[in-house]
């Protein structure tokens, strides 16, 4: 199998205080963090708030620095790439987890649809509509939410608008921070519905990052646990989810289940 | 016996100059120390319905009727509701920390409270052993904190403190672990267990997910678009569901080892366009003719077991 995204040691720390009359001090977000996710492949990400979950996201996508270790995206090193071929950002893209913030108030779904594709420049001018409706079909709306603005749109067509803002550009690799988590249950199945079937057709590798563990083990193949900022567990869903080796995983699995 | 009742509750909200029907003759009871779970989609009436059960919903805005209110059998004047707040009925809601003041410590919030709950001067005794019953072991970092330096758990800990300093016989806990991490939300369904226990308070469980609800609820209802579909003992829903609603929403929830999870497919119903038939109609997977000319409505199919459905009946 190609891999398609090698991690080695990464560690992102995060100054604190430095206000008035506080004391500096550091908290370690990621220590020591390496992984492998192969072509096509989703690795679930688990644990608890505050255990480095969403800093990964945010390094992998480029919107925080590492501070020490290695991202390598299909052989090449990830923090060159940023600064250096901006292709790469088209390549990879995240999908947040409050579609209620994450769309602009001021551009209609068309207006946000065909951001990404002016910036990267990929699709002529004059097919840019159509590739627009092209991707909000795959998302599952109708032509006519192509004029709505976000307030207009419930909770799940507003991440089906921020899914689609991000598969627009092909992407090949996808992160998800906490997509569903927002959503009711319904909504919930749709959209973990649309993310693996978008996967497959487009042949998307994806990390996604859960604190539900019914969730992580419906849509991974692997399933990294992560606690204070070190991947304490990993292997096969199954593997994790049936025969936990570490106290930590155990106690999150009995306390998840009711 | 019943601790609160109240039947045929219709709550309007206005809608530019017309008002809209949101919830349409509500049956709701409670008893006493027993937990009653309300489940389903957002929008679905869940909030506004425990709402309107202390007069809470904006006046001007919203038109509340009901045939009878009673709290253990004795009619209630609606005049007397706004006084059940905090007093009878307590409220801990999704997010914790703005139900919290933030310009205050715990410690003088929780005095405050325990103050009008207990009508007599509060000791520190009172105090520590309210945090101890919604199991906060670190006391005093707590109670010298504000609403900002506690976590999420902790903070919706402290919430409970509130509602059970106010003495309160009901409370309505809307959805207080969607917000929480996985882990966490099992440590608040069973102090809310624990605590029914030991006070033998009565409690609305209002929650989207199906399986929390069956955990902690002894009956559930089941809301769909502003009315009941469903009601019956958790247990029985939970083996068996009847309503396809019901069905379809534990459906949705992810399981491993499944290619696709099922999906309820359309959407809620738009309050000022309800379906002239069965609400559930253009979404149902068993739909029939009838559905779509009348309203179903809610029969005793089993003991116990109400049903908001047509299928069931032939």
């Amino acid at each position: 199998m190609k891999k398609i995204l090698e991690v080695s040691n990464l560690n992102k720390r995060f100054k604190t205080g430095g206000a008035f009359l506080k004391k500096r001090g550091e908290v370690v977000a990621l220590s020591d963090v390496s992984f492998t996710l192969y072509s096509k492949e989703t690795v679930g990400v688990i644990g608890e708030s505050g255990s480095g979950k969403s800093t990964l996201a945010f390094v992998l996508a480029g919107l925080y620095e590492r501070d020490q270790g290695e991202i390598l995206f299909k052989d090449n090193d990830l923090s060159v790439l940023y600064k250096k071929d901006l292709r790469v950002r088209r390549e990879i893209q995240i999908v947040f987890q409050d579609p209620y913030n994450t769309l602009n108030p001021r551009y209609t779904v068309f207006d946000t649809l065909r951001e990404p594709l002016l910036v990267h420049n990929i699709v002529p001018r004059k097919k840019i509509r159509d590739e627009v409706l092209k991707t909000l079909d795959v998302v599952g709306l109708r032509p006519d939410y192509l004029f709505k603005y976000p307030h207009e749109l419930s909770g799940g067509e507003r991440q089906r608008i921020a899914i689609a803002r991000a598969v627009i550009l092909k992407p090949e690799l996808l992160i998800c921070d906490e997509p569903t988590s927002n959503l009711d249950l319904s909504i919930q199945a749709q959209i973990l519905n649309l993310l693996l079937q978008i996967k497959r057709e487009e042949n998307l590798s994806m990390i996604f990052i859960t604190h539900d563990i019914s969730v992580a083990s419906f849509i991974s193949d692997r399933i990294i646990v992560l606690y204070e900022g070190s991947i304490i567990e990993e292997g096969k869903s199954a593997d994790i989810l049936d025969n936990p080796q570490k106290d930590y995983t155990k106690a999150l699995l009995k306390a998840s289940a009711l | 016996m019943k601790s609160l009742e109240i039947k045929g509750l219709n709550i309007d909200f206005k809608k530019r100059n017309s008002f809209i029907s949101v919830v349409q003759g509500l049956d709701l009871d409670i008893l006493e120390s027993e937990i009653v779970g309300i489940a389903g989609e957002s929008g679905s009436g869940k909030t506004v319905s425990t709402l309107a059960l202390a007069d809470l919903l904006p006046e001007g805005n919203s038109r509340i009727s009901y045939k009878s209110y009673k709290i253990k059998s004795n009619n209630v004047d609606r005049k007397q509701i706004p006084y059940f707040r905090g007093r009878l009925i307590s409220y801990i809601f999704q997010d914790p920390i703005p139900s919290l003041d933030p310009m205050f410590t715990i410690r003088y919030q929780l005095k405050e409270i325990l103050k009008v709950g207990s009508r007599k001067e509060v000791d520190d005794k009172m105090i520590d052993k309210l945090l101890l019953d919604v199991g906060l072991k670190d006391r005093e970092r707590v109670l010298s904190s504000y609403p900002h330096q506690l976590s999420g758990g902790m903070a919706q800990r402290v919430a409970i403190a509130f509602a059970l300093g106010s003495n309160s016989k009901i409370l309505v806990a809307d959805e207080p672990t969607t917000a929480l991490d996985a882990h966490i939300k099992k440590g608040i369904l069973d102090l809310l267990k624990k605590i029914r226990d030991q006070r033998g308070l009565s409690i609305f469980f209002i929650s989207h997910d199906l399986e929390q609800t069956f955990y902690i609820a002894d009956r559930v209802y089941i809301f769909y678009a502003g009315s009941v579909v469903e009601y019956a003992k958790s247990s029985v829903i939970k083996e068996k569901p009847l309503h396809p609603y019901t069905r379809a929403l534990l459906d949705c929830i992810p399981k491993r080892g499944v290619d696709e999870l099922k999906q309820i497919r359309g959407k809620s119903p738009d309050f000022g366009d309800l379906p002239k038939g069965c609400l559930f109609y253009p979404r149902c997977t068993f739909a029939m003719d009838i559905c779509q000319k009348k309203r179903p409505p809610l029969i005793e199919v089993k003991k116990g077991h109400f049903l908001r459905c047509f299928k069931e009946k032939i």
